[in-house]
């Protein structure tokens, strides 16, 4: 059953990818109901702030953006689960997030460790950036 | 703000390979991009794709459905990529694959860019002027 389930997602996460890349030129109407006010947010934000070239455009690129990171974070889990090794903890995935931003904390890899050693006790879903921030602050001298 | 993240051969030796030194270090990175673009971040994941030639990664291939299925785009050896590439390689004299990551770097729209990478130092010659972040891996 399990087994069934499994090769399922994988087939869909692989049938989203597939849509996902071919992005043709075919739209659909839907009768997809959005809340009122949703609809209302976004037209304004199209008209006064250019946040898009229309309110269709809009909503395509945050169901666009919505959908690679499920995939993405779907493809993660199943490779965690298959390689348990591999799966980051909250010190490793701090020390990233300060490699990726170029911050200076990513050259004190062990501070950064301590830092989500000591917050993931009081806060169990503390993210990669809060530690950052953590050990950030840890760091200044007391005023 | 918007940062594009731009792996190199080593980078993507590392990911597609669970076995490698370097595998849950890479990994980690694909995981705060994948939690930051949850949070509706701008960010991006690419490999150029002499790169790809270089590390091997056949996307038609099983053996690399992992990365396959992590939504990094390619970034292809077009003719404006392929000019840029050749002046970089001409001068500095790096391998196809970093010319075409230089090629890359210099023309991403992103406002940051970040490359993981072996060899830092080649990144930062190829990168010219264009103020990068590099992650040694």
């Amino acid at each position: 059953m399990w087994y069934s389930r499994d090769v399922e997602a994988r087939a869909a996460i692989d049938r989203i990818g597939e849509l996902l890349d071919r992005g043709g030129p075919e739209t659909s109407n839907t009768s997809m109901r959005i809340p009122t006010t949703l609809r209302d947010a976004a037209a304004l934000a199209v008209r006064e702030l250019g946040a898009a070239p229309s309110a269709t455009a809009l909503t395509t690129a945050a169901l666009r953006a919505t959908l690679e990171a499920v995939v993405m974070q779907a493809v993660l889990d199943d490779h965690y689960e298959r390689h348990p090794q591999a799966r980051p903890d909250l010190g490793d995935l701090a020390v990233a997030a300060a490699e990726l931003d170029g911050h200076p904390l990513a050259a004190e890899p062990e501070r950064l460790r301590r830092a989500a050693a000591e917050i993931v006790v009081r806060h169990p879903g503390a993210s990669p950036d809060d530690v950052v921030l953590w050990a950030e602050a840890r760091a200044l001298p007391a005023a | 703000m918007s940062r594009l993240v731009v792996l190199d051969n080593e980078a993507v030796q590392a990911l597609a390979d669970p076995a490698h030194r370097k595998h849950r270090q890479v990994v980690s990175h694909a995981q705060v991009v994948a939690s930051r673009k949850r949070r509706a971040a701008a960010i991006e994941i690419v490999v150029p794709t002499a790169v790809r030639v270089e590390a091997g990664w056949d996307r038609s291939s099983p053996a690399w459905a992992f990365p396959n299925r992590l939504r990094i785009a390619d970034i292809p050896l077009d003719t404006a990529h392929a000019s840029a590439a050749a002046a970089i390689r001409h001068r500095t004299g790096v391998s196809v694959a970093d010319a075409h990551l230089g090629a890359v770097i210099r023309s991403a729209p992103a406002s940051q860019v970040t490359v993981l990478t072996s060899d830092p130092g080649d990144m930062r010659l190829v990168a010219g002027d264009r103020d990068i972040t590099v992650v040694a891996v």
